[in-house]
């Protein structure tokens, strides 16, 4: 009786710490970045991990913000739905839509105006 | 032997399965995952440290008597040693926090462990003696029949004490929410506000839209959300960004002394007012007046302090930053953007 208590209490105690993450899995993958954000085509990885996006392995500037987070129903990266966004060089907010096979990437700048548009699409092997 | 080893270890539980551990495990694991949210304040910083401090001398001392059989004086002084030593190497050091932080994400899994550290936490260490004197206590009346409640604080106890820094804050995901900015606290435009779950800290992209960057470089920024919404519901306030910091009044300023009589109080005004002035034995009545000489300060906030607060209001969502005197200095309109 003693030990089922013990047992009880402790497993109580052990599911309290227990998350609620909707984006537990990690993704990463490349892609081909075109469109007016960066002065010429080139490949990237975008990857996501705990509700959080990055950009990385550009060889140029890629005219994005290289960190962002996902929006308020969080989806695999492959169906937008994300916001990239920083403050350097200048502020720069990109919201990614997923059209047909491409993620369609439409950046502001701080005083919402439109600035640049990006197309991610995986390359094809 | 058997015999008398069973029958210490059953002292050993009973002293820790009594009303006042159990009450103190209470306070420990309502303090951490309830009031410190509720409240925040100086009150939930110190509850925690003062459960801890009773606690642990007896968890140790009651560990050592099922293990090792030693007798209760010896175990309770062994068990207030490495309280004091454990407790103040937290508080004071920053490698026994971080060799702290490891063993609990080792143990519990728990990667986001947040230690607070205060000096003046140090004089919870009071309740030390306190505790290895209600052991001893406890021991003398014998307590066999409370084993079970012993063997209950015993883990929980354990449990609530290594869980005793900062637990999640909320679990739940919480999106970045953008917002446009107009009014005169900072440039206006969009501001991206993302609050962490783990602590509620908040991290604001182009904050120079929101709220100028402080005159004083030296004075540290806090941004915090303070609703109890999980996930963080930003678009409904209760958020604030801080510069610099206040000290509590209660600390900063002299006793107030109880002045029933107008005349009085004029009297010790004015001889506060020439501080400059050496005071005069024979014109001071009251050795009182001395010791209230001035008023208190009117301010114990750092040079450039500002607080700026995100609230709801009957027409919408509005970012006001008051000064230490509670004068409004600013106000900006903010307005959810959709994308």
């Amino acid at each position: 009786m003693t030990r089922a208590l013990l047992l009880a209490t402790f497993l109580a105690l052990v599911t309290t710490a227990c998350d609620d993450s909707p984006c537990t899995d990690s993704e990463q993958f490349v892609v081909n970045e075109n469109g007016t954000c960066s002065s010429t085509p080139q490949q990237l990885t975008i990857s996501a991990s705990n509700c959080h996006v990055s950009l990385s392995g550009a060889t140029s500037d890629t005219g994005l913000p290289m960190q962002g987070a996902m929006g308020s129903h969080p989806a695999p990266l492959r169906q937008g739905g994300f916001l990239l966004f920083g403050d350097t060089p200048s502020f720069r907010l990109c919201h990614a839509q997923r059209v047909d096979y491409r993620l369609e990437l439409s950046c502001v700048d701080d005083n919402d105006a439109p600035v640049c548009q990006a197309e991610l699409t995986e390359p094809a092997f | 032997m058997h015999h008398r080893s069973a029958s210490q270890r059953q002292d050993a539980l009973g002293e820790l399965g009594s009303l006042v551990p159990l009450a103190m495990i209470g306070l420990l694991i309502a303090n951490d995952h309830v009031l410190k949210f509720v409240f925040h304040n100086a009150v939930t910083g110190k509850l925690s440290d003062i459960a801890i401090c009773f606690l642990m001398p007896l968890l140790v001392s009651t560990a050592l008597g099922l293990i090792a059989g030693i007798d209760v004086r010896r175990r309770l002084w062994i068990g207030a040693a490495v309280t004091v030593v454990t407790f103040s190497a937290m508080e004071m050091s920053d490698v026994a926090g971080a060799w702290f932080v490891r063993a609990v994400a080792l143990v519990f899994g728990a990667k986001h462990t947040v230690l607070t550290r205060d000096p003046t936490d140090l004089f919870a260490l009071l309740l030390v003696p306190l505790a290895v004197a209600y052991g001893r206590r406890r021991a003398s009346i014998g307590a066999r029949g409370r084993r079970l409640g012993g063997a209950l604080a015993l883990v929980t106890g354990s449990l609530a004490l290594m869980a005793t820094s900062a637990p999640e804050r909320c679990g739940k995901w919480s999106p970045p929410m953008v917002f446009n900015v107009e009014g005169d606290c900072g440039t206006g435009g969009l501001v991206v506000v993302e609050g962490d779950a783990w602590n509620g800290t908040l991290t604001i992209t182009n904050r120079a839209a929101l709220l100028a960057p402080p005159a004083n470089l030296q004075l540290t920024v806090n941004e915090a959300y303070n609703g109890t919404a999980c996930p963080y519901t930003l678009d409904q306030g209760n958020w604030a960004i801080t510069y610099g910091y206040c000290s509590p009044p209660a600390y900063a300023d002299p006793l107030p002394i109880d002045d029933t009589d107008a005349g009085e109080t004029d009297a010790s005004d004015a001889g506060g007012i020439d501080a400059g002035t050496p005071p005069d034995g024979g014109a001071v009545s009251d050795a009182g007046a001395t010791r209230d000489a001035g008023a208190p300060p009117s301010s114990s906030c750092q040079s450039g302090y500002r607080q700026c607060s995100a609230t709801l209001e009957s027409d919408g969502l509005w970012f006001t930053c008051s000064s230490d005197t509670s004068a409004t200095l600013c106000r900006s309109r903010l307005t959810v953007v959709q994308p």
